[in-house]
């Protein structure tokens, strides 16, 4: 520990931390670029600078020591003679290309430049000129705009552990590149273009698509794993432009991964199950007059989980079984990012609710039943999306004496299913997911269903108020509350908590 | 066609690798190896590498590009590389450049490269063929070498080593004329390794010996001057393993004197090497010699090879690690970094090198010359060390005197003779007669001195203190002379040609600010820029003093703005005349009248 002074303020601090974190800690402005939380510091762009006691000229805090007793200032005039100078540099052979860079309006070099420069440059030469090529599959460059930085070589080294990007040549021709033919093309690729801090490295997917000043963001987690990294959606005019993740230390540290990126496609798909037919009432009846077998997948959410055992109960339903999707292994990083072999989001919810077993054995002893004849109906509600049906299990509902099927996409049920209600996808609702380690996260709605059904939790409800199993539809924050009596979406807030005290 | 190393070259390469605590510090080493099997560093090569290594290719890629001094597979079979630097374009490297590039044609074996300075100022013209030597150049000789080289009979001259004789006795130069002075029967012959082995067999305290050196007050010989017993005594204390870095990478334009040492008085550097190692409990030392003196590190490596036969490093490793052309590497931070097996990049400091620096070890980085004197403070005494010089500035040291005087050349003399009696009592004062315009006393980086300032009286001292109350420094002691033909615009655009093509490009005030000036300077120099713009270049630079990671900003800045201030009647001519009035027009290739242009 030490004390230390920060803009007059005196403070005790971690000894081991260096200034530049202390003062972002401590809500004091330090503008930056090369700095990362999640990376080693680098201490190039000399943006951080700021006024130490115990040095004579500005140091960089994003590598500076603390001592006992240090005196820090983080603005003043020297500060900011210090900051122009360094803008002015990186301004002189940046391009003015604003009006082309997706970066716009997220820019940390427009941002600074406009706190601290004027409109006009004095710098009158020819500016450089540095390559603008493919790096790889999903990410260009724009070398002229790069500021060598090196977040993301360092990204490259140090989380993805892929070491497919460095700086080539010297000086003021130095820019970021791969080796001829061999491309960056990584599984956590494209969060090199998250961290570059101006618009040299971009994202092909989402080159283009909009400006961000007229989208909207929303807090969410993602859908593709069990991992649940914690996400942003860019929304504009009600499609999803891109995903980007959000800083949790407990899941996924600051990054994502490319596929649970780039998995949004689905969503505005025009394979959508958006035809209903007959309506959830009928789900009651057909329960009351025959046994009803009941499937949903790990991709529905806690509330939804919860109110779909609540009619299973209700109507003295069984057997339950749980569609899961699992691929590959469990990928570690060496940063310690994991992607999760099981591709769906709430798994761990699933087999605490259903049991193991529902996951293990229950699809199968649904579709036993109905070959059998033991159970006459089933109510299947799937929403994975890159999953198909079982086929085992279309065949045997096509059997059956009701059928009633939910789900995102087009499916073999639709055809002949009594009742068919159209499902929402992560992104048309809110509610929560518990994640591989027992953390519950909450979702947000960010865009509007193209289905005119309402969510999975008005009409599970309306079933159950139909049985009589409860007097009135509450919203879905009271039904989670009924399903984790300990929590509330303000405990649950933007971060999520641990139901178990385990994190990644 | 994919590239793989034959057996021999693989145990090479594995036994280069035993000798660093980290494999991928066998990076340059393991390219040099490239280039000796195959003739270039290609693609394929780096590839290799990177594997027997366990780098990522992009790694080896961002390494190899950053160094200028391997071979690419578009090197044709003679590679000239020619000096451009200041002190060889003020002794006419430019109209020699012109004209070998006008002689050679396409179609013959031969590449020419222009480069930065190659520690041979004393012989300029000159420039490399193939890693060999070649000095004081003319177009005569450019015609008769690419006439060999195309016939294929070239075959590199005898390197030529000249030592001004003066009324100052020297110490580190004294034998440098002796036939066979490189080899250890000639160096025990005078003593050599007496003193090494009294502090091992004595088995004499190693703080001692750090004491002493710190009493004598020794300054660094390199360029920063700072005493070298108070940087060994910096040393952290912990468990770490400790290494002692020689800077053999003189690359600092104007200085040539660890060149002659090395070449011709390589066991005095080992015998250095070994009592300070002592000294400093080292586990090992790395020499980093620059890529250029190529024949250096051959006579080095052949000397250590002979020390350790004979039994005199007493299990204390020495590698001799060869660099790859750039100036930065120079810098002890940015040597680390190479060494380390990566880009010369410039480390922050603090840490500082002696607390945190090689493989994050305490390290300590020396310069030859500085270690090379630790011998004589040894064998002669702190008091006799102490009579040379000033009481802040003691003992001897080696100027490099070049430009336009009649005698360029190393001149080792004590501290503090007067900068005036260098250039026209040991030195020949200017040469054909001319008259002194200005000095630059410290290599390129010291801010340039005006011929009144030099010839002043009471007289400008060359130690450490006096430069720095002139407000320029004594560096590297590279003194180079400039008389009034000479136009200091072109100077200025050539000073910082350098400094933009040696900017490691890691910080933004460096990166960027020496391409600027460097822009401006050339607009200025060709009769493009305007008045306003003089003392543009002025507050660029000093807005990039002070913000960088090392002080290479510090070097291409305060220099330019000591020419800009001083020599501003230059620039408003450039300015109003709307050319240079030196001009270069047809190239005149009298002496006298060669001046620098681009």
């Amino acid at each position: 520990m030490a004390n230390i002074k920060l803009n007059g303020k005196d403070i005790e601090v971690d000894g081991k931390d260096k200034l530049l974190k202390i003062c972002l800690d401590q809500g004091a402005f330090v503008p930056h670029y090369c700095w990362h939380p999640g990376l080693q510091p680098a201490g190039n762009c000399r943006m951080c600078l700021v006024k130490v006691s115990n040095s004579k000229k500005l140091e960089v805090s994003c590598m500076y020591p603390v001592a006992d007793k240090l005196e820090v200032t983080t603005e003043g005039p020297e500060i900011d003679a210090g900051r122009k100078a360094v803008l002015e540099f990186l301004l002189i052979n940046h391009p003015l290309d604003c009006p082309i860079c997706d970066k716009a309006g997220e820019c940390d070099l427009q941002d600074y430049t406009y706190k601290y420069r004027q409109g006009v440059s004095r710098f009158e030469e020819d500016k450089n000129i540095r390559h603008t090529k493919d790096l790889g599959p999903n990410i260009r460059i724009w070398g002229n705009r790069c500021i060598v930085c090196t977040r993301c070589v360092r990204f490259c080294e140090e989380v993805s552990g892929t070491g497919e990007l460095c700086v080539i040549s010297r000086g003021d021709r130095s820019v970021v590149d791969v080796f001829p033919g061999i491309p960056i093309d990584n599984p956590l690729s494209l969060n090199v273009v998250d961290i570059c801090p101006v618009g040299a490295l971009i994202d092909k997917n989402f080159m283009y698509a909009a400006r961000v000043w007229f989208t909207k963001r929303t807090e969410s987690v993602c859908a593709s794993c069990s991992r649940g990294c914690n996400i942003d959606f860019t929304v504009l005019d009600n499609d999803i432009k891109r995903l980007q993740p959000r800083p949790n230390a407990d899941v996924n540290q600051y990054w994502m991964c490319d596929e649970g990126r780039l998995n949004t496609a689905y969503v505005g798909s025009d394979r959508r199950l958006i035809k209903a037919t007959g309506a959830p009432r009928e789900i009651a009846e057909a329960g009351r007059r025959m046994t009803l077998a009941g499937v949903i997948s790990a991709y529905s959410t806690i509330e939804e989980m919860y109110l779909f055992m609540k009619v299973m109960e209700a109507l003295k339903a069984g057997p339950i079984g749980v569609l899961a999707l699992t691929r590959g292994q469990q990928q570690k990083f060496p940063g310690g990012f994991t992607i999760e072999a099981d591709r769906t989001p709430n798994r761990a919810y699933a087999a605490k609710l259903f049991g193991e077993e529902a996951l293990v054995s229950g699809v199968t002893s649904v579709v036993q039943e109905l070959q059998a004849g033991t159970v006459e109906g089933v109510l299947i509600m799937n929403g994975i999306p890159d999953a198909a049906l079982p086929a085992d299990l279309v065949e045997a509902a096509r059997k059956a004496k009701f059928v009633a099927a939910c789900d995102i996409l087009l499916n073999p049920l639709a055809e002949f299913s009594h009742v068919v209600i159209p499902g929402t996808t992560w992104a048309e609702k809110d509610g929560t997911f518990m994640n591989v380690d027992g953390r519950v996260q909450r979702i947000r709605k960010a865009v509007e269903s193209p289905v005119t059904a309402r969510p999975e939790t008005q009409w599970l409800q309306e079933i159950l108020v139909a049985l009589q199993a409860r007097p009135a539809a509450v919203s879905v924050e009271g039904v989670f509350r009924e399903a984790m009596p300990e929590l509330d979406y303000g405990k649950v807030g933007h971060l999520g908590v641990s139901t178990n005290g385990r994190h990644s | 066609m994919s590239r793989e190393f034959n057996d021999a070259t693989k145990q090479e390469l594995e036994r280069i690798c035993s000798r660093y605590p980290k494999r991928e510090a066998a990076l340059l080493p393991a390219l040099r190896l490239l280039e000796r099997e195959f003739g270039c560093v290609d693609e394929e090569g780096m590839v290799h590498v990177a594997r027997l290594l366990g780098v990522s290719p992009a790694k080896v890629f961002g390494v190899f590009t950053f160094y200028t001094h391997y071979k690419r597979p578009e090197d044709r079979k003679y590679v000239i590389e020619h000096c451009s630097t200041v002190p060889c374009a003020l002794r006419g490297s430019e109209a020699v450049h012109d004209h070998l590039k006008k002689t050679i044609q396409p179609d013959d074996p031969i590449t020419l490269k222009k480069v930065e300075c190659l520690a041979s100022c004393d012989t300029a013209p000159c420039l490399q063929v193939n890693g060999d030597f070649v000095d004081y150049v003319t177009p005569e000789m450019g015609d008769r070498m690419v006439a060999s080289m195309r016939a294929g009979t070239w075959k590199a001259p005898t390197p030529i080593y000249k030592l001004p004789a003066t009324k100052y006795p020297p110490v580190l130069l004294k034998h440098v004329l002796e036939p066979g002075s490189e080899t250890l029967e000639h160096y025990q012959r005078r003593g050599g390794y007496e003193t090494w082995l009294k502090v091992y067999d004595g088995k004499r305290n190693p703080d001692e010996i750090i004491e002493e050196v710190f009493k004598s007050g020794l300054r660094g010989r390199g360029g920063a001057g700072f005493p070298t017993g108070q940087k060994w005594k910096f040393l952290a204390k912990n468990d770490k393993p400790r290494y002692l870095v020689i800077n053999a990478d003189e690359s600092e334009p104007g200085t040539f004197k660890d060149k002659m040492l090395i070449d011709k008085d390589p066991h005095a550097l080992i015998e250095g090497i070994l009592i300070s190692g002592y000294a400093i409990k080292a586990k090992c030392s790395y020499i980093y010699i620059r890529g250029e003196f190529v024949t250096g590190a051959q006579i080095l490596q052949k000397a250590v090879d002979e020390a350790e036969a004979a039994g005199l490093l007493k299990g204390f490793p020495i590698t001799v690690h060869r660099g790859a052309g750039a100036y930065i590497c120079g810098e002890e931070t940015g040597l680390l970094s190479s060494l380390e097996g990566n880009r010369g990049y410039p480390k922050i400091k603090p840490p500082f090198p002696a607390v945190e620096g090689l493989f994050r070890s305490p390290t300590i980085v020396n310069n030859v010359e500085t270690i090379m004197s630790v011998v004589h403070i040894l064998k002669n005494g702190v008091e006799w060390f102490r009579k040379m010089g000033t009481e802040k500035s003691p003992g001897m040291k080696i100027f490099s005197v070049c430009g336009h005087v009649e005698r360029p050349g190393n001149y080792e003399i004590p501290l503090s003779v007067p900068l005036k009696e260098v250039i026209y009592d040991l030195a020949g004062g200017i040469r054909g007669g001319k008259n002194l315009k200005a000095v630059i006393p410290g290599g390129l980086s010291a801010p340039i001195l005006t011929a009144a300032e030099v010839l002043a009286d009471p007289p400008l001292r060359m130690d450490f203190d006096a430069l720095a109350a002139a407000k320029t420094m004594l560096g590297s002691g590279g003194i180079i002379v400039i008389d009034d033909e000479t136009c200091i615009v072109d100077t200025l655009w050539n000073t910082l040609r350098f400094y933009h093509h040696e900017s490691c490009g890691q910080c933004t005030p460096c990166r960027e600010g020496t391409g600027w000036i460097e822009k401006m300077a050339a607009k200025m120099e060709q009769g493009r820029g305007r008045d306003d713009e003089i003392m543009k270049i002025d507050e660029v630079a000093w807005s990039m003093v002070g913000r960088t990671i090392c002080v290479l900003a510090d070097a291409a800045a305060l220099p330019a703005r000591s020419m800009v201030t001083k020599f501003k009647a230059e620039f408003e001519a450039h300015c109003a005349a709307g050319k240079c009035p030196y001009k270069h027009g047809s190239v005149d290739l009298t002496p006298a009248k060669v001046l620098i242009h681009g």
